[in-house]
């Protein structure tokens, strides 16, 4: 499993690597986790070249009409403007975008208990 | 009819009953827009699906904005009444189908073009995830049951009544519910993980509406150009028009016989006949005229 992470936070790190682990123990594959820039990394999950991404966008970003943002794993704030800790996969991925949609959810249920 | 007040007594009954199928036409509509509305998400099979049934809102509201005003009298500004408003609302809803049709085709072929993947997710109810695409399923196949019924229902009175733009809801109201299927199908497929469905429903969708839209302008332009009558399918000659051709020509010899057709009346002309003393069109044998109100009246021009 091919996942990209953008500049992220320290403590947005340990989320996204804590929720990436959980994704490959629900498939048993093995991560592979690289890092860069938003804008690169979204555009090698739109050639294929990623599976996954995990990101901080806003809940309107113009990315989403390029990717498709997966429920947030955390909403915060930065002044006024909201930002999500979101993944992101490629449009049309139905069965995987399920399956990360699901991780989502529990995930954040988990944290919640 | 025109210079009077009202409709012919010979169709009132039908004109309320097709008022009151109109209404509920659009109550029904709303309904299903509204919940394809709330389902589509990103497919687009199912936008365009949603688009044309928006795009049926057009004729049954143009038919009671018209029926209302065909009822009113002539007056110093329309000496010949308001039959043609019928044929105007007729026109426009044409127009409007074949173009957003147009526009539909182009997305749908753009989106196949650039192999634009749909995405439909899950929503989480009562702790199950479950597939967006079962409420857009549920949603088009609750959208196929209102037009196949008042579609049905429309035709009969549109044939009684000559009423052609009632004719065209009929007949839209039969694509919205073949175009629905279209829909149901392609979110199935992309269900099934066959992306190029989606489009490829959308494009048979919006190919469908612009023939509607092509078929009805033809019939429009015909009117509004003072075109023969034709009948509502078929493009044949009217079978009333024939009747009336034939009868004018029977009680004139060597005259000829102009027919044009106003909304849902005809009007003839004899031309080459002195009018006779006391003439009435309403005393003319008419041999195989079923719907005596259809002939509005006859103008000699000698």
């Amino acid at each position: 499993m091919r996942v990209g992470f953008t500049d992220l936070t320290p403590a947005h790190e340990t989320r996204a690597r804590s929720f990436v682990a959980r994704l490959a123990a629900a498939t048993g594959a093995r991560a592979e986790i690289g890092r860069a820039p938003m804008e690169v990394q979204l555009g090698l999950l739109e050639d294929g070249e990623l599976d996954l991404v995990v990101g901080e966008f806003r809940p309107d970003t113009p990315w989403a009409s390029t990717v498709t943002i997966v429920e947030p794993l955390e909403t915060y704030s930065v002044g006024s403007r909201v930002f999500e800790l979101a993944p992101a996969a490629a449009y049309g991925e139905n069965r995987w975008i399920a399956l990360v949609e699901r991780e989502v959810r529990d995930s954040r249920a988990e944290r919640r208990r | 009819m025109s210079e009077g007040q009202g409709h012919p007594q010979a169709i009132r009954v039908d004109m309320k009953a097709a008022c009151r199928l109109e209404w509920w036409n659009i109550f029904w509509t709303i309904t299903y827009v509204a919940a394809l509305g709330l389902a589509m998400g990103g497919s687009q099979a199912m936008r365009t699906a949603w688009i044309e049934d928006i795009l049926g809102l057009i004729p049954p509201v143009a038919f009671l904005i018209a029926e209302r005003y065909e009822r009113r009298a002539s007056n110093r500004r329309f000496h010949y009444g308001y039959d043609r408003v019928n044929g105007l609302g007729f026109f426009v809803s044409a127009v409007a189908l074949a173009a957003v049709g147009l526009l539909l085709l182009m997305d749908a072929v753009t989106s196949l073009a650039m192999r634009e993947h749909v995405t439909v997710g899950t929503t989480r109810i009562f702790g199950h995830d479950v597939w967006l695409g079962w409420f857009m399923l549920a949603a088009q196949a609750y959208a196929c049951i209102p037009p196949f019924i008042i579609g049905r229902k429309e035709l009969k009175l549109a044939t009684r009544l000559r009423d052609k733009l009632l004719h065209t809801d009929a007949l839209m109201n039969k694509a919205n519910w073949q175009t629905g299927v279209a829909g149901f199908l392609g979110v199935a497929l992309l269900g099934f993980g066959f992306w190029w469905a989606d489009a490829v429903a959308a494009a048979i969708i919006s190919a469908s509406i612009i023939l509607d839209g092509w078929r009805a302008l033809k019939v429009a332009i015909a009117e509004l150009n003072d075109g023969v009558p034709h009948e509502l399918e078929g493009g044949h000659r009217a079978k009333d028009a024939r009747a009336i051709d034939r009868a004018l020509k029977a009680r004139f010899p060597g005259a000829r016989v102009l027919l044009r057709e106003t909304g849902r009346y005809i009007r003839a002309e004899v031309v080459g006949a002195e009018p006779p003393r006391g003439f009435d069109p309403d005393d003319l044998e008419i041999e195989g005229l079923d719907s005596r109100w259809r002939l509005d009246s006859v103008a000699f021009r000698p």
